[in-house]
């Protein structure tokens, strides 16, 4: 099986607090997969491992089948974080051409992507703008630009709807369905569980730093006449009385 | 590997020159030149040396002042303001952007350093009716290697330290080096074995930016560097830059990020 991400019996700790106990996770190429959990459960620290900018007490992390720390690795990766901070005196333009750089994208190649990309999310009238004049809903925007400036195969999106208006959302959703449409990778943490039971292939629920739940939306549903909203809450609340 | 180091630089300098530090810094350094330059010393021979040596203090003044701020903050900011988990995930190493930072601030120092240079020159012209030009030069590219190191003391050491307390750190070790760097040798004579050995190994650790300063020379017109010793000295700067740097990538290469 050909896995986009994987985390093979991954601890994280932080001092004496275990973020990741033993975490197992496998995310096949071209799906969308949903990650979902409550405050505090290990979303982050999880993509944070996949990126390469926390180390693992132990276990595995694979992009593509290389560690994320080969840059090769990250090269295949758009990352968009939860609350999005760029360089505030930079211009969306200057942004997405130093991002392009880092990345190594063609001179050429970048000029046209940044303005596609731009036109895309809808920020090509601002163009010219220094960040720190936008609301946080723009500078999402500019977040997703950055994530596909390379043309990734794979995208993590940690809360990408957050900060958008409905419209917004809307268009986001059309847009990630368009790049599942294109064979791209997409893994999103998300607190809109309407949203991962409206987009997503695969789902995995993870409590305490564990996954507690995992598999397609219809298996995790099957048999079951709730929403997903309706299963996670039951699935969280059952995970706790598993614990005491 | 260029091209990501430069687009970090590229973005360190167009920090520098947005966020206003250089010509704040500019405008100090005009007025203070211009100030000193109306000073009358009465019954002094030579007045104009003095002037000199005023105007030239105050360029590698400013300059280090400008340089070691903005280095210090370059990491630190960038963990502060959440950027630097964007950047990270993107396929680029430690090093490269602990160098980048390093090139940009060196890049953006050296540039404010060359308008305070040729102010001072202008005015030196002025005052002196003409300038050593082989000395001027050598003073000038001197000066940008301490320049050079001092911007990766600061880099490196921001990897350790907060912004405050490395900008404190950096320029105190910048300023004591050049005052008492001179004489440190000298003192470690009079220690007894083994201590001396381990004052000597400490002098030999520290970064000696008095042997970048050229100002004495300079003004006093003395014999130029020969082109070998400005060679060893460039080589001595590039070799603390490397150790700086390698020192603070230690550090940062396993540094946590906010994401």
């Amino acid at each position: 099986m050909n896995y986009a991400l994987e985390c093979r019996a991954l601890r994280v700790s932080f001092g004496t607090k275990t973020t990741l106990d033993g975490l197992d996770l496998k995310v096949r190429a071209g799906e969308m997969f949903g990650f979902l959990g409550p405050n505090g459960a290990g979303k982050s620290t999880t993509i944070k491992s996949l990126l390469g900018l926390i180390q693992p007490a132990s276990g595995e992390v694979l992009v593509h089948g290389v560690s994320p720390d080969h840059p090769s690795a990250r090269r295949r990766i758009g990352f968009l974080p939860e609350e999005a901070m760029y360089y505030r005196f930079l211009t969306p333009m200057e942004i997405l051409r130093f991002y392009g750089d880092i990345c190594g994208v063609e001179r050429g190649l970048l000029t046209r992507r940044i303005e596609e990309l731009l036109k895309l999310v809808g920020m090509w009238e601002v163009r010219n703008r220094q960040i720190k004049t936008f609301s946080k809903g723009m500078t999402q925007k500019i977040s997703l630009a950055q994530a596909l400036i390379h043309d990734p195969d794979t995208l993590i999106l940690d809360e990408p709807t957050s900060g958008l208006d409905p419209i917004a959302r809307m268009d986001l959703r059309s847009l990630l369905k368009d790049l599942r449409h294109q064979g791209k990778t997409i893994f999103f943490s998300s607190h809109e569980l309407s949203e991962a039971e409206l987009l997503c292939d695969t789902i995995a629920i993870i409590k305490n730093g564990k996954i507690i739940k995992t598999g397609s939306v219809e298996s995790v549903l099957a048999g079951k006449e709730h929403n997903l909203e309706r299963f996670f809450i039951d699935t969280i609340k059952n995970a706790d009385g598993g614990a005491r | 590997m260029i091209r990501r180091i430069s687009a970090v630089a590229r973005l360190v300098i167009l920090e520098a020159f947005r966020k206003k530090d250089f010509y704040v810094a500019l405008f100090f350094g005009v007025v203070l030149l211009a100030y000193a330059s109306r000073i009358e010393f009465y019954q002094i021979s030579n007045v104009h040396r003095y002037l000199l040596e005023i105007g030239l203090a105050l360029a590698f003044i400013f300059s280090a002042v400008l340089g070691s701020g903005l280095a210090a903050r370059q990491l630190p900011s960038e963990l502060q303001n959440r950027t630097l988990g964007v950047l990270l995930s993107k396929p680029i190493g430690r090093f490269e952007v602990m160098f980048g930072k390093f090139a940009g601030s060196f890049a953006a120092t050296a540039a404010c350093f060359t308008v305070f240079f040729v102010l001072f020159a202008a005015f030196a012209w002025m005052k002196a009716g003409g300038l050593p030009m082989v000395l001027a030069v050598q003073t000038f590219v001197l000066f940008l290697f301490a320049l050079a190191v001092l911007a990766a003391l600061s880099v490196g050491l921001s990897a350790y330290l907060t912004t405050a307390a490395n900008v404190l750190v950096t320029l105190l070790l910048f300023f004591m080096m050049n005052i008492y760097g001179g004489t440190l040798l000298s003192s470690t004579a009079q220690v007894p074995l083994p201590g001396r050995y381990v004052l000597w190994a400490v002098y030999s650790a520290l970064p000696h930016f008095e042997f970048f300063d050229m100002r004495t020379r300079f003004i006093h017109d003395w014999p130029a560097l020969s082109a070998g010793l400005v060679a060893c000295l460039a080589a001595y700067a590039a070799l603390f830059v490397m150790v700086f740097l390698t020192l603070g990538w230690f550090k940062f290469r396993k540094a946590g990020t906010t994401a």
